[in-house]
């Protein structure tokens, strides 16, 4: 505590000796302390002769521009009201529901995540199947019908490009799931 | 350019803004109409599958009209790049739409989650082979709360016809 006391006091001893000096000229005056960047007018050369030089604030502050900025702290209460408003709050979702096929939450106008990673899984096979018959990565101009183990291939399908699956339809791809399991029962 | 009430009323600022500029748009919508011909169902940005919807079905109203009508064929030729898709889409995807009238996609969103923090949705045309999307609706007439209500239902109509019969006689 003491010697920092004394640090300060020799600091500012030595400033008023400088600035005594200063005074009766004995002293070299001190480097540019405040180096401002002015861009500089390419006119003002050849016009510099003729031109009166800018006197005060605006001659030391050449082509500055200077920003506002905050004078005074906010206060707690300002700076709460503001960030914790009830606006800015996340606003709870009441368009969620169960999804009628998996029974995972979803939300009103979206597909369930639940479902469609499942059906992209499925898709994704039925297009390695599809890009598997095409000759040189050219697209075939044939209707595409997808056909599994315990399913038939019927007259119709015959014009038709045929994806045939080696395991069985899964239960969520039927028409109608509950009659099906019902018939068998 | 869209004609509709939403255009009225939005000062004819009815489309969104893709990539960089006029140029830059058309190519992503032609890359994802390109895709939608190939996969017929593709995942992309809420914005760019909604704004290449419009495109897509207006598409196929010019692949109707038949691969020797020059307008459609020119169409076809800039909407497609690659083009071994164009046989494709008159002699596939033309027929399949033969009945039908102006909607042949299908667009839906998917929800923002930790995974999938963009606003995805996969747009499809209708009659693909893939698995449908859309939960399929079942019907549960052995369910003890259908039977409770289908038995209500028959004593009503019991009801009904009994007070039928009896208002002419009064």
């Amino acid at each position: 505590m003491a010697t920092s006391l004394l640090r300060i006091f020799h600091a500012a001893f030595q400033n008023v000796e400088i600035r005594l000096l200063q005074a009766f000229g004995l002293h070299p005056p001190p480097g540019p302390a405040l180096a401002i960047p002015g861009c500089h007018h390419p006119l003002q050369g050849s016009q510099g002769s003729d031109m009166t030089e800018p006197s005060g604030l605006s001659s030391l502050l050449g082509g500055v521009f200077l920003m506002a900025a905050p004078k005074h702290r906010q206060s707690l209460e300002r700076r709460h009201k503001r960030q914790r408003h009830p606006d800015k709050l996340i606003k709870p979702k009441e368009n969620l529901f169960p999804c009628p096929e998996c029974g995972s939450m979803m939300q009103e106008g979206f597909l369930c995540i639940n479902c469609y990673q499942r059906i992209k899984y499925e898709t994704d096979i039925i297009r390695q199947k599809i890009k598997e018959t095409e000759t040189d990565g050219l697209a075939s101009t044939a209707e595409t019908v997808v056909r599994y183990a315990d399913e038939t291939i019927t007259e119709s399908d015959k014009s038709k490009r045929v994806i045939e699956m080696a395991r069985k339809k899964p239960h969520w791809f039927t028409k109608d799931m509950y009659d099906e399991h019902w018939k068998t029962s | 350019m869209r004609l509709s009430l939403m255009l009225l009323i939005t000062h004819g600022k009815r489309q969104r803004k893709l990539g960089g500029g006029k140029p830059q748009r058309l190519n992503i919508l032609r890359r994802v109409v390109t895709g939608l011909v190939r996969h017929e169902r593709i995942e992309s940005t809420y914005a760019q599958c909604d704004e290449a919807k419009f495109y897509a079905e207006r598409l196929i109203d010019y692949a109707k009209l038949g691969n020797t009508n020059a307008g459609a064929m020119r169409i076809a030729d800039y909407w497609i790049t690659e083009k071994d898709l164009i046989p494709k889409l008159f002699e596939t995807l033309a027929p399949r739409f033969a009945e039908h009238d102006g909607r042949y996609c299908r667009l839906y969103r998917l929800p923002v989650t930790t995974q999938n923090t963009r606003d995805m949705a996969v747009l499809e045309y209708k009659g693909n082979p893939y698995p449908s999307l859309r939960p399929i609706p079942k019907n549960h007439p052995n369910s003890i709360a259908n039977i409770l209500v289908e038995g209500l239902r028959q004593d009503y109509e019991k009801k009904m016809e009994i007070d039928m019969k009896d208002q002419p006689a009064a």
